[in-house]
């Protein structure tokens, strides 16, 4: 009987890894072996042939979209040296996601230099400012990022005038093409239209699949005034900034006090910003200038007759912010505006505000009207009358101002419609109002793609709104009695989606025709939801009981929960942040970010002195409080800059939770968070997990966070146990 | 230029994230690190993840570069560490959804039609820990430093890769 070797001898000696003790005895056992020489070879064959195979193509599309994400600021930590092997659950997560870091940062600049340079391109205009209905010569040197492309797009959004703050629908246009005159270079023309004042630009190339938008800083052109930009350019300059960042827009407000001091609006201006970035009293040496500018305009402007409108407005804005709104100038000035310029937009603010009268709702209408054929149509009066109508639910005024106000402000249709949708007496009116929502998705989907977007970026918001509106259609028509169109509106409306609101509409329709099963189903997907209050969650769950036994109900939770995680899952991100970022507490004391930050789960709440947001934080914490007890801590973030004057805290905060600031900014540029009211869900590591979350999304982040951390994971071996 | 000096400058003008430098480095190496990725994952989707994660952190990363070796060889030990830190991070993330939802089906390898079937398609069906120990072995490692990259003993490493084999011959009639 012949002996033969173990198989994983035979393999260790066809690749050389057989000790020298046992390779002389495979020689001569293969030397008289035929079978096992014919095994030695299949297996040098077989790694040759593998060594042998062709290099594998990466997709083409690939390097474009690495190129893209590198141009934002996106990197990626690699593991340069070998991991450990086995992980505990705390640094579990630590392998879970590589590491991406958007790093975004504002690049300084001399106001009237139109190019702005970002670190690796940049866009020169022939003309340094902006030159309305005119061709301009324009060369883009570009980076590998288009090196497959022979023709771009220069894409604009300009400003008007008349255009108002924030960048709700603006006003898109492809400005100009550029053809590829050499290696990364690219030039053409640009023309943007008579009216613009105020442009902001990004390149892309032609299907709009990639794009170029200067860290999403873009690149912006001014209209002049001579040797500087014009008054309106930096008026719609601070516009355009809204919600994007207020240090922007409140740097353009310091230079509009330095180029048109005598321009009323531009102190107006500035002490508004300063009245929102700093509290009472810590510009009180700032007051003095002020109020001599004041004073000093004031003597000027008061005795003359037919002052333009836009001195009326600014006298009374200035006067206002400095000295409060009832204060004696401040009636002078208002008084003078709504008598001299009744039309303009401030005085319309104001005569709005005169007329109001809950009293007695229908002489407020009638006084609305009154103001609408006065001064003749203007938004604020549309808004306001509808928004009485909706409070004192009055249908025919709610039906008559919708359509005013939707054609002053063709942005807000959606939500119009589906208000309009939920009230029985404009029902109708609501419905026909969501399908033409609807078919606007589909028309001229690019004029409303917001600049530095790509065209799937677009294409996915498009979807969700889609999804929103089939919801609230689905919805009304079950409410109509439609059984069949609204239960098809709301499963076309849940599909890829977690949507609380529609899950529970679809639960009863699901339920009205006889589908107990998938009833029970998707009311499982609402009790499940944190954000559904304890009583409707119990409620709920005695309802479903009744459809479905005790295990399948069981059964349903548990991949109702699975769904909502993976959904979450879905928009998770990794953010770092380093360890040494300077946080300080409003007492001025300097405070370990890491310290507060690490051993729980996290929601970092943005919080402003003025406005909602801090009502917004405090009502989280709340709910997260309730939730999930001491499971999850909550962390403000002042967003106040302190003060120029003393360098003092902004303000001083009363919280039921720890309240921080970061003067040097380092939390803005990681966090790539300029200002809007956001939350920030951090793991028990202090990794940031969720960025720039909905005050409903925190709750689902923050319950699939401890779900995750739950596990107990410890990350296997990585080779797993040895296979069977 | 000489081809070390050659290297030097790329390296230089990559760690700057000049995107230049960044195309090129994915032109010489790009098919490379996709090939391994996708030996190793047994899917073309996570293969193209780990080729962008690679190319994304390759400008920090050649910090850590001395220029002892290759630079191809440093970016296919860089490579796998990254598949390895993948599936690490999926086999967590599966381990958690499984838990809550009895069987997933994650993204599973892209389903192909064959008239013939190659090496590297054969190794797409084997095992995950297999298919690693025989990439990592077509890729020049001994089991030594196999056994220490995964955390298993270097006999595991020579059993998973003795089992690839024979499976591959099966399928392959080899």
């Amino acid at each position: 009987m012949v002996f033969h070797p173990r198989g994983s001898r035979l393999t260790e000696y066809a690749v050389g890894e057989l000790s020298d003790q046992h390779t002389g005895r495979i020689k001569r056992h293969l030397a008289r072996c035929a079978r096992c020489r014919r095994t030695v070879s299949a297996v040098r064959k077989l790694l040759h042939d593998g060594a042998d195979q062709p290099d594998a193509v990466p997709p083409p599309a690939l390097l474009n979209r690495i190129l893209q994400a590198a141009e934002s600021g996106w990197d990626v930590i690699l593991p340069v040296a070998d991991p450990p092997v086995r992980l505990g659950s705390a640094r579990a997560f630590a392998w879970l996601t590589v590491v991406l870091v958007g790093v975004a940062s504002v690049v300084a600049t001399t106001l009237w230099v139109s190019e702005l340079r970002a670190d690796r391109s940049e866009l020169l205009f022939a003309e340094p400012h902006l030159l309305p209905g005119r061709e301009v010569a324009v060369t883009y040197r570009g980076t590998s990022l288009f090196h497959d492309e022979d023709r771009l797009v220069l894409r604009a959004r300009y400003r008007t005038v008349d255009d108002e703050p924030y960048n709700r629908a603006g006003r898109h246009v492809m400005a100009g093409e550029l053809r590829r005159v050499g290696r990364g270079a690219f030039e053409g023309t640009a023309r943007l239209p008579d009216e613009a004042v105020y442009a902001v630009f990004t390149v892309e190339d032609a299907a709009g699949r990639v794009v170029d938008s200067n860290r999403q800083t873009f690149w912006e052109l001014l209209l002049q005034e001579g040797k500087h930009p014009a008054f309106e350019a930096l008026l719609q300059r601070i516009n355009d900034h809204s919600g994007r960042s207020w240090q922007v827009a409140y740097e353009t407000t310091q230079l509009m006090t330095a180029l048109y001091p005598d321009n009323p609006n531009s102190w107006a201006h500035r002490v508004a910003f300063e009245r929102f970035v700093y509290p009472d009293g810590l510009t009180d040496s700032l007051q003095a200038v002020y109020r001599a500018r004041f004073d000093e305009l004031d003597r000027r402007w008061n005795p003359q007759e037919h002052l333009p409108a836009h001195v009326l407005a600014g006298m009374f804005s200035f006067a206002s912010t400095l000295e409060g709104r009832g204060s004696a100038h401040a009636e002078k000035w208002k008084r003078r505006l709504l008598k001299e310029a009744p039309r303009n937009a401030v005085a319309i603010g104001y005569a709005v505000l005169d007329v109001r009268n809950w009293e007695d709702p229908e002489q407020y209408f009638v006084d609305l009207d009154e103001l609408w054929a006065r001064v003749g149509p203007h938004r604020t009066i549309a808004m306001v009358a509808y928004l009485v109508a909706v409070r004192t639910e009055d249908y025919a005024q709610l039906i008559r101002w919708a359509d005013r106000f939707e054609a002053m402000d063709p942005f807000d249709g959606l939500q119009i419609a589906i208000r309009l949708s939920t009230f029985s007496a404009s029902r109708e009116s609501g419905i026909r109002r969501l399908r033409h929502q609807l078919r606007l998705l589909d028309e001229d989907a690019e004029a409303t793609r917001p600049l530095g977007r790509t065209v799937n970026w677009h294409r996915q918001q498009i979807d969700a709104r889609r999804r929103e509106i089939l919801s609230a259609l689905g919805q009304a028509l079950l409410m109509t009695g439609d059984q069949e169109a609204g239960l098809l509106a709301l499963e076309l409306a849940v599909q890829n989606t977690w949507n609380v609101l529609a899950f529970g509409a679809l639960a009863s329709a699901r339920l009205a025709v006889g589908d107990t099963l998938g009833a029970a189903d998707v009311t499982a997907a609402v009790v499940v939801d944190p954000t559904t209050p304890p009583a409707v969650r119990d409620s709920l769950t005695h309802v479903a009981l009744d459809l479905v036994d005790q295990p399948s109900w069981t059964a349903m939770l548990r991949a109702a929960r699975a769904s909502m995680y993976a959904h979450v899952l879905e928009s998770a991100v990794a953010i770092r942040v380093p360890s040494g970022v300077r946080v300080y507490d409003l007492r001025g004391q300097r405070r370990s970010w890491r310290d507060l930050v690490t051993g729980r789960v996290t929601v970092v709440g943005t919080v402003f002195r003025y406005g909602s947001a801090l009502g917004r934080v405090m009502r989280v914490h709340e709910a997260l409080t309730r939730a999930f007890g001491n499971q999850v801590q909550m962390i403000g973030l002042s967003a106040d800059a302190r003060s120029a004057v003393d360098g003092a805290s902004p303000f001083q905060l009363d919280a039921p939770f720890p309240v921080v600031e970061n003067p040097s900014g380092e939390l803005r540029e990681v966090l790539n968070w300029w200002g809007i009211p956001s939350f920030f869900v951090l793991d028990a590591t202090g990794v940031v997990r969720f960025a720039r979350s909905s005050d409903g999304d925190v709750l689902r982040q923050v319950a699939t966070l401890l779900a995750l951390e739950d596990q107990s994971i410890v990350a296997d071996n990585p080779a797993g146990a040895e296979q069977p | 230029m000489a081809e070390g000096q050659e290297q030097t400058e790329l390296v230089r003008r990559a760690r700057s994230r000049d995107q230049a430098a960044i195309t090129r480095l994915y032109g010489l190496y790009g098919g490379t690190v996709f090939g391994i990725a996708r030996r190793m994952l047994g899917s073309v989707e996570d293969a193209e993840d780990v080729v962008q994660d690679v190319f994304l952190g390759l400008p920090a990363a050649l910090a850590t570069f001395q220029g002892r070796g290759s630079l191809e060889g440093w970016v296919k030990k860089v490579t796998v560490r990254t598949v390895l830190m993948q599936q690490r991070k999926r086999r967590t993330f599966q381990k958690f959804l499984h838990k809550n939802v009895g069987a997933v089906s994650t993204r599973a390898t892209v389903p192909r039609v064959l008239d013939h079937l190659t090496v590297d398609d054969a190794v797409t069906k084997l095992p995950e820990s297999w298919r690693v120990v025989w990439t990592l072995k077509l890729e020049g490692y001994a089991h030594h430093e196999i056994a220490r990259m995964l955390g298993i003993t270097a006999s595991a490493s020579t059993m998973r890769f003795h089992r690839a084999c024979k499976r591959l011959r099966e399928v392959l009639d080899y």
